[in-house]
């Protein structure tokens, strides 16, 4: 069996996955919802769109790629039309667009290594957009990480992580020495202190892990590895001490229950949600996953576990790790040291999100609002995570 | 949350609370499906190694030689087939020896990327020309160029 009907198959049963659930959701409203069935069509078409153009301009790149990120995708698209079926409509408007740029930096990326020498470039716009949303910045749902522009909100730390990612690449890939580390380690110290300045801890978490992956990649000893875990110890310490929203953070997670009506009020109704749903989950549209706040963005993942089941919301960390497997392959096919080390830091980079995410909604970790990679509401999210994955097609294509 | 209550009503007295539930173990098989199948294709994939999986060209390119220039292996209006990659050099193991003065030991690659062909100078001393410029570097190449290395002029054909 060659590759391309192994393609279909997955391609096919994803389309089935898809119209499946459009149409449980459409018979459960008390009008059948036409409107449902439409919105999974046109997911079907664009999937199929979108593997077409892969598949027949760009033959020599990875192709599960794609499809692993549409399969996460569709599933994130089903649970959003059933919490809300007005905010699924821009939902699918993003992923129209994250589509387009994954395609369109395909076609028009050149060879990353010319961009490999722009360090200083990508250095100031990681501070840039780092540390943007301190000054100007609004706070929203207990971070202040969101910036307003002209009634478009976006949040700056998603850009400040795929420049980050870039700069410590260009700077670590001619690695050699421990002089060649101090600058990029104080680059990152400055990211994460801008991080817990605006109480963004899961972004600080995420730069964090990217930064220790990449670093241990590119120099392979694992002294440096640990200096670093014992300064991020220190470092959580000194603001465990300094900030109250880390410690409201770790004492909620150390016991949510005394708080359930107040402080820890999102974290244990997502709790109760998970265990309401059980293994199989209450079915879409019989569970009450209205309760949890934000359960479009954050909390989407006990959402799924509600309705969808447990089972569903394992599959959804099977498939992340698959996406995170084909990232890292890419890393191996690249040709220069750049290209290497930037797939490792944006396969890291969604690893980390899904993990960091997964364990808070569920308690196991402190909790940290960010998105859950390509299931979550969330425009730039969606967007900057399809022009990640646009940069590891390209990578996976590989310069022989 | 006044409005969850109603809307849950209103599914109760639609009477498709037993649907939603059958939906569900169908979307758990299905996706249980597709990460059966990602596996399966995970492993065959891993079963062979980190090669690349060389395709089989559909179209057919090769080089015709024009003027074979000082060299005594080639001869005028011969056709050196491409499939996926050759080199070409002076020294034994490139898949076109040209043994000439002017030509590197390692001087130059014609290799497939997505649906076309590129040609690459491997750093060799006098050049590789492409229809009458120096090349830097790579470029890709189309049915009608011609290259010369050396003293050899070769076409494209495709």
């Amino acid at each position: 069996m060659d590759s391309l009907t192994e393609e279909k198959k997955l391609l096919r049963a994803t389309y089935l996955f898809c119209l499946i659930s459009f149409f449980n959701l459409a018979i459960i409203k008390p009008k059948f919802d036409a409107g449902a069935i439409v919105i999974g069509v046109v997911i079907c078409v664009l999937m199929g769109y979108a593997h077409f153009i892969v598949r027949r301009f760009f033959p020599d790149g990875d192709k599960y790629i794609l499809i692993f990120g549409c399969i996460l995708s569709s599933i994130g698209m089903v649970m959003i039309y059933r919490l809300d079926s007005k905010i699924a409509v821009k939902q699918v408007i993003w992923f129209v667009l994250g589509i387009a740029s994954f395609i369109l930096i395909v076609i028009l990326l050149p060879e990353l290594k010319k961009y490999a020498k722009f360090k200083y470039v990508y250095l100031v716009a990681t501070l840039i957009f780092v540390s943007m949303s301190t000054f100007i910045g609004t706070e929203e749902l207990g971070s202040q990480n969101w910036v307003k522009f002209h009634g478009m909100s976006f949040q700056p730390s998603e850009f400040g992580k795929i420049f980050l990612i870039a700069y410590l690449a260009s700077a670590l890939k001619d690695y050699e020495n421990f002089k060649q580390l101090i600058e990029p380690a104080c680059v990152v110290m400055v990211t994460l202190g801008f991080m817990v300045l605006q109480k963004d801890l899961g972004s600080a978490l995420i730069f964090f892990a990217i930064a220790v992956t990449m670093l241990y990649i590119a120099t392979s000893k694992f002294k440096y590895v640990a200096v670093s875990l014992v300064l991020f110890v220190i470092g959580c310490l000194i603001s465990y001490k300094l900030f109250g929203h880390v410690r409201l953070r770790v004492m909620i997670w150390k016991n949510p229950w005394p708080y359930r009506s107040n402080q820890s009020y999102q974290v244990v109704q997502s709790m109760y949600g998970i265990a309401w749903g059980g293994l199989s989950g209450t079915g879409l549209g019989l569970g009450f996953p209205n309760y949890v706040p934000v359960n479009i963005d954050d909390f989407i993942f006990s959402a799924i576990c509600e309705e969808m089941g447990a089972l569903v919301g394992f599959a959804i960390m099977i498939l992340s790790f698959l996406l995170f497997y084909r990232c890292m392959r890419a890393a191996l096919f690249a040709e220069d040291k750049f290209s290497r080390l930037l797939a490792v830091g944006y396969s890291a980079m969604m690893a980390a999100q899904v993990l960091v995410i997964v364990g808070g909604v569920t308690n196991m970790i402190p909790l940290t609002g960010i998105t859950l990679p390509l299931v979550s509401y969330g425009g730039t999210s969606m967007l900057m995570t399809f022009m990640g994955l646009g940069v590891l097609q390209k990578i996976s294509e590989g310069g022989r | 949350m006044k409005s969850n209550y109603l809307y849950l009503a209103a599914i109760n007295l639609s009477g498709l609370n037993g649907l939603s539930g059958i939906f569900k173990y169908i979307i758990i098989g299905i996706i249980y499906a597709i990460i059966i199948f990602a596996l399966r294709i995970m492993y065959k994939d891993m079963k062979n190694g980190d090669k690349k999986q060389v395709r089989p060209s559909k179209k057919t390119f090769g080089l015709e030689v024009i003027d074979s220039g000082m060299s005594k292996m080639l001869k005028n209006g011969s056709v050196i087939p491409i499939n996926n990659e050759i080199t070409i050099g002076r020294r034994e193991d490139n898949s076109v020896v040209i043994q000439e003065g002017y030509v590197s030991g390692y001087h130059a690659r014609i290799f497939q990327k997505n649906n076309s062909y590129v040609l690459e100078d491997l750093g060799s001393t006098n050049g590789t020309i492409l229809n009458g410029d120096r090349i830097e570097n790579k470029v890709y190449i189309r049915t009608g160029d011609e290259l010369e290395i050396g003293t050899a002029v070769f076409r494209v054909i495709g």
